[in-house]
């Protein structure tokens, strides 16, 4: 169904035009690293938004808040994960939608590292060219497009929002890829990140080295408040490796994305997974 | 026989113990602020590679801030839990302290003391205060006999002068 063969050719042109598809989303927690041989909770927000860090849209509810109309669709498919330092997936925490942003508690009774996710399944988002030439874009499979549509390419969009807590020793059971579009791994453990130190991470598709060369991006927090994004980017190589380092402290979201053709007989033109890391960096 | 082969272990570790020391003398300034909350400290010993190798000293009051001490907690406080047991205690009031080394760390299994390996070694002093900053300081010795060795540091706000001496 999906023609990995073309992959690398597909991601090298598509990977610039695709940009864009999607606003940025990210969770932020309170706290990333955790000292306590008791039971602590952190506090967590989610958005989509533009700005890092700065919220702008909910991103999740537990039908208790308060949520844009066109948002409800995508927030009932979206699902919330926690990933427990033994490696047991269960169901996330409940979030609840705000008019700016969702928010969470966590709770987190055993040592080691939790993975968060906020996981949107396959969703069919549909781009095209009204008549007068303006784009447009609808979602869902059966979703209705103006007349006179012009330009029309069928996607399956998929998107996964991650952060990672440690509390007391980190470990890495939470990180082994669980398949399913793309997920960050490697050497380096996402809670142990400080500015000026040799950073190895990896990406993963669907729980395989990621083989398409993939730019990845990495934004410092506070964009509003500076007048460039100053993105670092890093391409990924051939088993989906990538190196950095940080040259400051502070949350950084890293934003990945992948699009693979569907083949001839496929009636979807193009599969989109796209990744959205929370990292925290600390002083030296 | 056995007997015999246990004494000279002894002899020799003891030897081994004794042949150096290295004393870190410091100074938590004191600070004009208000509140004023007495520091959380940690000294300790890496390697070369700058693993973590001995906690030398841990003053605190709360483990859920001990993670401020960002050093440590990722060198040793979070993976060697209970290592550091015995060096723990209460944080300080400002004033000149003086902790000492004399080279051994706890084993894999932290059942028993052994001597380091000779060679190089970072010695880390890292001070953070609630409400406050957190100063950070390292040092490369040299862990080898007949080697006296002496460094001056300088913390910036939360750690005055610290004077390393190895002999």
């Amino acid at each position: 169904m999906k023609n990995v063969v073309t992959a690398i050719i597909v991601s090298t042109f598509t990977l610039a035009s695709s940009l864009g598809l999607a606003h940025g989303r990210y969770i932020l927690p309170t706290h990333t690293v955790l000292s306590t041989n008791g039971v602590e909770s952190i506090g967590l927000i989610s958005s989509i938004s533009n700005d890092v860090y700065h919220p702008d849209l909910p991103l999740g509810d537990n039908g208790k808040g308060t949520v844009p109309k066109d948002l409800e669709p995508m927030f009932r498919s979206l699902k919330s994960i926690l990933l427990q330092p033994d490696g047991v997936k269960v169901e996330g925490p409940p979030w609840q939608s705000f008019s700016r942003f969702s928010a969470a508690d966590l709770t987190l009774e055993k040592a080691g590292t939790y993975r968060l996710s906020l996981m949107q399944p396959d969703t069919a988002m549909t781009t095209f060219k009204h008549s007068d030439g303006s784009p447009g874009r609808v979602f869902g499979s059966n979703a209705k497009l103006p007349e006179g549509a012009k330009g029309i390419v069928y996607r399956m969009v998929s998107s996964r929002v991650e952060t990672f807590i440690s509390k007391n020793s980190p470990n890495r059971l939470a990180l082994k890829p669980v398949g399913g579009g793309l997920e960050l791994g490697g050497a380096t453990h996402p809670n142990d990140l400080f500015v000026d130190e040799l950073v190895n991470f990896s990406l993963t598709y669907d729980g395989q080295p990621l083989s398409a060369k993939t730019q990845v991006h990495l934004v410092r927090e506070g964009t509003r408040h500076r007048n460039q994004r100053n993105e670092i980017k890093v391409k990924t190589d051939e088993f989906g490796r990538f190196s950095l380092s940080f040259p400051e402290s502070g949350f950084y979201l890293l934003e990945a994305e992948v699009e693979f053709e569907g083949d001839e007989n496929d009636p979807i033109d193009f599969y989109h997974y796209s990744l959205y890391v929370t990292l925290e960096v600390f002083p030296q | 026989m056995k007997y015999f082969f246990c004494w000279s272990f002894l002899l020799l570790s003891a030897q081994v113990f004794s042949a150096q020391k290295m004393t870190v003398q410091f100074e938590i300034p004191v600070l004009d602020v208000n509140p004023y909350h007495r520091p959380y400290v940690a000294v300790w010993i890496e390697d070369a590679e700058r693993r973590g190798v001995e906690s030398l000293s841990v003053w605190y009051e709360g483990d859920k801030w001990l993670k401020d001490m960002r050093q440590w907690w990722r060198k040793l406080g979070r993976t060697k839990a209970g290592a550091y047991d015995g060096v723990t205690g209460a944080t300080q009031r400002p004033a000149r302290y003086q902790i000492s080394w004399n080279g051994t760390r706890w084993n894999k299994t932290q059942t028993e003391k052994i001597a380091v390996e000779p060679g190089e070694y970072f010695v880390n002093i890292e001070v953070a205060r609630e409400a406050g900053g957190r100063d950070f300081l390292r040092q490369k010795i040299s862990w080898r006999n007949g080697q006296p060795q002496k460094f001056v540091l300088n913390g910036k706000v939360e750690l005055g002068s610290v004077q390393i001496h190895v002999e």
